[in-house]
């Protein structure tokens, strides 16, 4: 008997709700990495094992039942292990990759520390806020050298390790050594040496591409006209040889006068011509043609003018360029061993007067910060080391590296800025600047001019005790007050390193050394002195990168006096990033960052900006007066303008709207009352006292303003007097208008109703008497 | 980020690993689907041989 019972039913289905959590029970992500694979690889076994089973399962009862199992049927069963296989892979290679990057340090800061000197701390927390610091520098091979900081709750150093090759791997995968480069380190330079080159050399140095155009244009003038050459050439040659065409010993005489200077001139040419312009093989024929060429043609005579022009202009660019090097910062200071210093004011109300073209909110950060960015124009001295020289200002400063000097003077020669790169004053010489700088006597500071000036490094100045000690400050009975001096000589070398300015200290006779530490006596220990020539071919100036990025902050504050130099700020920050400098512009919402900042400061906006209504009613938010004042003509017609900055104006405010009104519009009645309404009304157009309605409020404003409450009584005797006045505008000129004024009953009656408590009376000398009533 | 990236690992192979069940089922069950026709045909040739 056959018993048919389908087997399909038997099979188990998979399960619906398959889990796809990942692995718990685990703390780090390489914990969670290795149950994965563990885990993935159970799995893919289980699987292949239930294939096997099911396959043997269904042969089986094939077998028994002399059934058979589709072959192909079969292979996509035995298939679906390898897959599974493949699936196994795939997922180790995905953890795998993500193993080998590990994760990037929370990065919390990047500074130095003179207790690290030379080294780039990067500071990071791990997620229970712990910090850790790694003083990170290159030795002279450009290796990784370090130490690891722990640091305290309080900030304070800890445990302190060596880093060692294993660890920089580890910390470049982090991402913390790209963080070295963040912080300001100034840059390697090459030291450019004056060279005086001869026009020849100084044509093909710096006129190269016109000295090829040249040559070439004297090979296609040799080849155009080579023909007509050759015609005349033959003609002088059957001349010669006729002894008919000689018809006099003269005209022979002239022939080889003429001759010999078409050869002199063509070897005048051609010499200048090196053979870089003509192969050894042209040279002779070139000689020869161009002699010819100087002979018979007009435009030959003028490639001639050509070439003259020329070896004059590059003997003019090689001696301005030799002047120009000579007159460098760093050429100046190695021929005649001198420093060259800025120095800054410490009192933050000195520091920018009105030659300055920085706003006075500056600090001395922002101005170390323009100068390293933007390496504007500047004021500096020069000192001879082992000389008693004096130098502008404060006991701070820098020292520069390079730069270019203008001028120079004896003594203070009261530059002033033009710009942020342009600075007034002399122009001297190199010859000038030599004699000057190399004065080694005692005097009084002079004043250089340098342009674009590269920061070497920053110096404090110290003094020498009787023992010969260097000493930063004096020392005191009270420790604390030592601690804090000993803080506030630090504050400078740490704003210095934290710029990446070498901190240096310069002694009394200008000596400068490198500094090492100051005692809590106020004693500083110096490293190595370093010397002008030292300075003028160490590393200067902030490569390009950390300028703009300074720049751009710096940029950000707004604290350039006039708009012209915020302009050119942009435009210097944008050509250090390689764009161009020409067209930049500021956009509206930077001219409205920089009213804010400076406000009242918008005089030199352009105009079409000054008579943009919403513009100049977002201005007038900062300073609604100015906002007025340099408002466009059209703007200052405006009521509905005019009304508004009046909204904006702060009540008693001394300064008056209505004083940079247009003559013609004073005149108007409406505009006076919106005035006086306003408390703007000791300007009034004199036309308007005739106006019973504008004179009748302004005598009502002046019944507020003279509150006898607010002690405005003059005191004669034992009589207390009111010193009314009114004057009105003509212009800009005042009239008088205070006899109309008393001779206006309604006021002084006007008077005695607003204060009751006090009696107005007018005398027989036309004054107000003032008598307090009784209570 | 790199926990966040092994869960996104993982459940992909797991994505994978429930297809391959599925795809499992779908042939064993065509398999005995075959079998039972073949067994099906035996009876009923043998069923039409005792005719």
């Amino acid at each position: 008997m056959n018993n048919f019972e389908p087997t399909t039913e038997d099979i188990k289905k998979p399960e619906a709700q398959e889990n796809h959590e990942a692995p718990r029970s685990v703390e780090t992500p390489e914990e969670l990495r290795q149950q994965m694979t563990s885990d993935a690889e159970k799995q893919i076994d289980k699987f292949k094992q239930e294939c096997a089973v099911d396959l043997s399962r269904v042969e089986v009862r094939a077998e028994k039942d002399g059934l058979i199992v589709d072959g192909d049927d079969k292979k996509v069963l035995e298939d679906l292990g390898v897959e599974a296989e493949e699936a196994k892979k795939e997922l180790e290679v995905e953890i795998a990759s993500t193993k080998s990057q590990p994760e990037k340090a929370s990065i919390v800061g990047v500074t130095r520390d003179r207790n690290f000197e030379g080294s780039v701390i990067v500071k990071t927390e791990d997620k229970e806020g712990r910090v850790t610091g790694y003083a990170l520098r290159k030795n002279s091979h450009g290796v990784w050298e370090g130490n690891e900081i722990k640091y305290m709750k309080d900030g304070s150093i800890g445990p302190v390790y060596q880093l060692h090759d294993a660890d920089f791997s580890k910390l470049g995968e982090q991402g913390i050594l790209d963080s070295y480069d963040d912080m300001p380190a100034m840059k390697e330079r090459t030291t450019e040496n004056p060279e005086f080159l001869n026009e020849k050399e100084a044509s093909k140095k710096f006129l190269a591409e016109e000295r090829k155009k040249l040559a070439q244009e004297i090979r296609e003038q040799r080849k155009a006209q080579h023909e007509r050459l050759y015609v005349l050439k033959t003609s002088i040659e059957k001349a010669n040889n006729s002894s008919e065409s000689m018809e006099s010993a003269l005209e022979d005489k002239q022939y080889a006068q003429f001759a010999e200077r078409q050869s002199d001139e063509a070897d005048t040419i051609t010499e200048r011509l090196s053979s870089s312009e003509l192969s050894e093989q042209d040279a002779p024929d070139e000689r020869e043609n161009i002699g010819q060429l100087i002979a018979n043609s007009d435009n030959i005579k003028l490639l001639k003018t050509k070439l003259e022009d020329h070896y004059a202009k590059a003997d003019t660019i090689a001696k301005n360029k030799f002047e120009s090097i000579q007159k460098s910062v760093g050429q100046t200071m190695i021929r005649n061993n001198a420093f060259i210093v800025h120095t800054f004011l410490l009192d933050e109300r000195l520091r920018h007067n009105n030659n300055s073209n920085i706003a006075q909110r500056a600090t001395l950060e922002d101005d170390i910060d323009i100068l390293l960015s933007l390496e504007p124009s500047i004021s500096t001295s020069s000192v001879v080391p082992g000389s008693k020289q004096g130098l502008w200002g404060g006991r701070i400063g820098v020292v520069l590296g390079g730069g270019d000097i203008r001028g120079i003077a004896e003594s203070d020669n009261s530059t002033v800025t033009g710009g942020i790169k342009m600075r007034n004053g002399t122009i001297s010489s190199s010859t000038e600047i030599d004699e000057k700088v190399s004065d080694k006597g005692e005097r009084g500071y002079n004043e250089l001019v340098v342009n674009n000036p590269e920061v070497f490094g920053f110096f404090q100045n110290v003094q020498i005790d009787k023992t010969g000690n260097m000493i930063g400050f004096e020392e005191t009975k009270s420790e604390k007050d030592n601690t804090e001096r000993r803080d506030d000589f630090l504050k400078y070398i740490d704003l210095a390193i934290q710029k990446g300015m070498p901190p240096l200290i310069m002694t009394p006779d200008r000596k400068l050394f490198e500094f090492s530490s100051i005692s809590n006596k106020g004693i500083v220990s110096v490293g190595a002195e370093i010397t002008p020539e030292q300075v003028a071919r160490g590393k200067a100036g902030l490569p390009n990168k950390k300028r703009s990025e300074i720049g751009e902050q710096i940029i950000n504050k707004n604290l350039f006096t006039k708009i012209d130099d915020q302009r050119e700020a942009k435009g210097i920050v944008a050509e250090l990033s390689g764009k161009e400098k020409s067209g930049v512009e500021l956009s509206q919402d930077e001219y409205l960052a920089y009213a804010r900042d400076n406000q009242g400061r918008f005089h030199d906006f352009p105009k079409h900006l000054l008579e943009d209504k919403n513009f100049m009613l977002e201005v007038a938010q900062f300073n609604p007066v100015s906002a007025y004042q340099y408002a466009g003509e059209n703007l200052k017609n405006d009521k509905e303008f005019i009304k508004h900055v009046y909204s904006l104006e702060k009540k008693g405010n001394s300064y008056s709207i209505y004083s940079y009104m247009p003559e013609e519009l004073k005149k108007n009645e409406d505009i006076a009352l919106l005035a006086i309404e306003n408390n703007d009304f000791e300007n009034i157009d004199y036309t308007l006292a005739d106006s019973p309605v504008v004179w009748e409020k302004i005598v009502n404003k002046l019944i507020e303003k003279y509150d006898p409450a607010k002690g405005i009584f003059q005191n004669v005797g034992e009589h207390k007097f009111l010193d009314a006045t009114l004057y009105m505008g003509k212009g800009v000129i005042g009239v008088d208008m205070t006899e109309k004024l008393l001779a206006d009953t309604s006021f002084v009656k006007k008077l005695n109703i607003s204060y009751p408590n006090y009696k107005f009376n007018i005398n027989e000398y036309g004054q107000i008497l003032v008598t307090k009533q009784a209570e | 980020m790199t926990i966040e990236k092994y869960k996104k690992a993982w459940g992909k192979f797991q994505t994978k690993m429930s297809s391959l069940k599925k795809r499992r089922y779908e042939i064993l069950k065509n398999i005995s689907e075959k079998l039972d026709k073949q067994q099906l045909e035996a009876i009923r040739k043998q069923m039409k041989n005792h005719e």
